[in-house]
């Protein structure tokens, strides 16, 4: 009989107010039973929202099935993982058109998006449906320390009217817990992290400000851990513990820089503790804390709204100083439609960035990526048309060693969005019969 | 998109067939839309179950000769509907009356009617389209036209909720057929449900005769070219179900006593006469362009005429 004595997939380096949860490692492997996939890595689940349409023109690669030359403009950030992706064309949101509710069409996507279902139009009794993230949450969100994970970059506002009376809540949220409660997204760094992290309560402003002064790495509090798991690890194990630290590590000095910067920024507005005035640095920070939320298996669902739908947010990164939503109503301009184009870049180039670093992150046989799946893309398609057809859908990821990327699969029209929903829900092991307007499951992504 | 505050638009047609079988299908088409055009109705779907892309490709040439016409479900582009099709549908192949119209071609070689079906994806899901078209329709305000087996509105009764959206959204359902009609009856359909008996077909003969009258004004009109390779008197049934699902009070029409959900349409005998002339008005109606309500297609600056200057 062969014994070996393994490692808890629930071992966590403890420390005064800090739990950090821990990677896959190898001596984790044989540990894994209640893992649903072949290799016994779970598989994980996001879904990248951007906002106001993508410019299709540069979006759709010309060719079907396999990639043949060059990806499109908008797409040649995910050059290097050209593999790993797969474009699907003609699926669509019928809950997110009019339906007799008329204008609203920003509020209405964004609400329908994850849930299928079309949104109430009220500033009040707000009303739509529960999103796909949290079904597969509810299903294997106990198996985690946080069933899902819901994170922004923009505006939490969950009042008032943003779009033609439809409430910020629909704006503003991708996913609902149930269908009259949303679930707003997390646009702090440091709230972030120390969710992740911390166990306290979370600190007002003052506070952080006070403690932070003391501060020393959260790695420190948790030393003694560290020394006693690194003696139970093997030389892969120990600099695969290495690496994960030194990226939570990463992530602090990340944060202690955007905070200095901050105080040095007068941003004209009310701002969250901690955002950082620049964009990247922002979805940088907040993609590698869900980098490292996956890694450790903290949460394997995920919800990411880059910015809220409908929104005028101006990027002055890249030299843009007109807001996003009226430069989407270009009207055909070619000057207003190259700037589109230009922003639709640069959230591709931050996305992209992100992929590349969880394609690099070992994990077994895979990476982090094959094992996950990630969709990203926006509630409408043409932003100046509001149009609901033929949305831009991106997959990322290997699902477990079940999705065949590297092509372009174009469905039939008016196929609902849902239909990829429930193939991924049956990817997450969440077997649900029907879910928003979906008529069935979209086919061709497997593998063979 | 629909805007509050402008009324209930006319009637939503869906339109649901096995185009390409019968050459009076193409006709109802044509009559339907020119009740589009008299602003009647609005054709908000149309489909087929014929398994083939040129019954589809057929749909999309008439609505594209009809296409300031096209009101559509979900918007007021004047753009073309997506054709649904049944890619699991049981009658396949293409017809002369399909392929005698997309065949012809103008002395310099090019097809005269231009269409964007060339593969299975440029069509529609049919059960979807339909169940999406119901749910942009206001109360009791659509009507769907069956001309042809029911497999794609049974496929949409198979939808998670489309029964309760059907008996919100629909008025009538009139099938061409008594057999379509029964096989709906059992599988739920949750409106009433108009027949159209065969003798309402035979009783009215539509002329073939047309073609060099009412016809031979247009130019090329792809109905009329289908017309023209059947090349006889055709049945009206299919134009009956169209006519009765938008004018219902059509005094040409009479109904029997029901029978579970169904009742059978009639022809009244002295309405015959009048009744083809509605038809051919109908059918042989000239598309009536339509403004889009919603942010007119940009003219470049370039391409701008040149406005001369006003007249101090």
């Amino acid at each position: 009989m062969i014994t070996k004595k393994t490692l808890s997939r629930r071992t966590m380096l403890r420390g005064a107010g800090t739990a950090i949860a821990l990677p896959f490692f190898d001596a984790m492997a044989p540990a894994m039973n209640s893992s649903r996939v072949p290799g016994g890595k779970p598989v994980r689940m996001a879904f990248v929202y951007v906002p106001n349409g993508i410019d299709m023109r540069h979006w759709t690669p010309k060719e079907e099935g396999a990639f043949v030359g060059d990806l499109p403009k908008i797409l040649k950030p995910m050059e290097s993982m050209r593999q790993d992706i797969t474009i699907l064309s003609n699926l669509t949101q019928n809950s997110g058109r009019a339906l007799l509710d008329g204008a609203g069409d920003h509020g209405r996507c964004c609400g329908a998006y994850l849930t299928g279902m079309q949104p109430r139009k009220t500033m009040t009794d707000i009303k739509a449906g529960i999103s796909c993230d949290q079904i597969v949450a509810n299903k294997v969100g106990s198996a985690t320390r946080f069933p899902s994970l819901q994170v922004g970059l923009e505006d939490a506002r969950q009042a008032g009217d943003c779009d033609s009376g439809y409430s910020c809540a629909y704006t503003n949220n991708l996913s609902w817990r149930s269908e009259t409660q949303p679930l707003p997204p997390v646009l702090d760094p440091r709230a972030f992290f120390e969710r992740l992290f911390g166990k306290g309560a979370a600190l007002n402003p003052e506070e952080r400000a006070r403690q932070s002064k003391y501060r020393r790495s959260i790695l420190d509090f948790v030393t003694g851990d560290t020394k006693r798991l690194q003696g139970d690890l093997g030389p892969t194990d120990r600099r695969k513990l290495d690496e994960y630290l030194s990226s939570i590590r990463e992530i602090e000095i990340q944060l202690e820089k955007a905070e200095k910067d901050n105080a040095q920024v007068n941003p004209g507005m009310p701002k969250p503790y901690g955002v950082p005035a620049d964009f990247a640095e922002h979805f940088k920070l907040m993609s590698d804390m869900i980098t490292v939320a996956f890694q450790a298996d903290m949460s394997r669902v995920v919800t990411f709204l880059v910015t809220r739908e409908g929104t005028s947010r101006p990027y002055r990164e890249i030299g843009i100083p007109d807001g996003h939503h009226p430069l989407t109503h270009h009207q055909g301009k070619q000057e207003l439609l190259d700037k589109v184009t230009r922003i639709n870049e640069y959230h591709m180039v931050q996305f992209g960035m992100w992929m590349e670093r969880l394609k690099a992150i070992k994990e077994g046989d895979s990476t982090l990526l094959g094992n996950s799946m990630i969709v990203y893309g926006a509630g409408l398609s043409d932003g100046n048309r509001h149009t609901h057809e033929n949305l831009p859908v991106m997959l990322v990821g290997g699902g477990g060693s079940t999705i065949k990327g590297g092509r372009r699969i174009t469905y039939r029209k008016e196929t609902p969005i849902s239909n990829l929903y429930l193939a991924m829900m049956d990817r997450m092991d969440v077997k649900v019969e029907h879910f928003g307007d979906a008529t069935g499951r979209i086919d061709g992504l497997n593998l063979a | 998109m629909q805007f509050r505050g402008q009324g209930k638009p006319s009637l939503g047609v869906i339109f649901d067939s096995d185009m390409g079988s019968r050459v009076e299908t193409a006709l109802a088409l044509a009559v339907l839309y020119g009740l589009d055009g008299k602003n009647e109705c609005r054709v908000v779907s149309i489909s087929s179950t014929r398994t083939s892309l040129l019954s589809a490709a057929f749909c999309e040439v008439v609505g594209r000769f009809y296409a300031g016409a096209v009101s559509g479900a979900f918007g007021s582009f004047a753009r073309t509907l997506p054709v649904g099709l049944a890619a699991d549908g049981k009658i396949p192949g293409d017809t002369n009356l399909l392929t005698g119209p997309l065949n012809r071609r103008s002395p310099d070689g090019a097809a005269t009617y231009n269409h964007g079906i060339e593969k299975l994806t440029d069509t529609a899901e049919a059960h979807a389209l339909i169940r999406n078209a119901f749910t942009a329709q206001h109360d009791q305000n659509a009507a769907v036209v069956l001309a042809g087996p029911p497999t794609n509105l049974l496929n949409v009764l198979n939808l998670a909720g489309a029964k309760e959206v059907i008996a919100a959204k629909v008025k009538h359902l009139v099938c061409s057929t008594p057999l379509a009609a029964k096989d709906l009856e059992a599988a739920g359909w949750p409106t009433p449900i108009i027949s159209v008996s065969p003798s309402a077909g035979t009783s009215v003969l539509f002329p073939v005769s047309t073609l060099d009258k009412e016809f031979a004004a247009f130019p090329a009109h792809p109905v009329a070219d289908a017309f023209r390779v059947f090349g006889k008197d055709a049945t009206t049934g299919e134009l009956a179900a169209v006519l009765y699902a938008v004018r219902p009070a059509e005094k040409a029409f009479a109904l029997s006593e029901p029978v579970g959900k169904i009742r059978q349409l009639m022809i009244e005998p002295a309405e015959r006469g009048r009744l083809l002339q509605v038809y051919v008005e109908l059918a042989t109606a000239k598309p009536v362009p339509r403004i889009p309500r919603f942010r007119p297609p940009v003219v470049e600056e370039s391409k701008k005429p040149e406005v001369p200057p006003s007249k101090p």
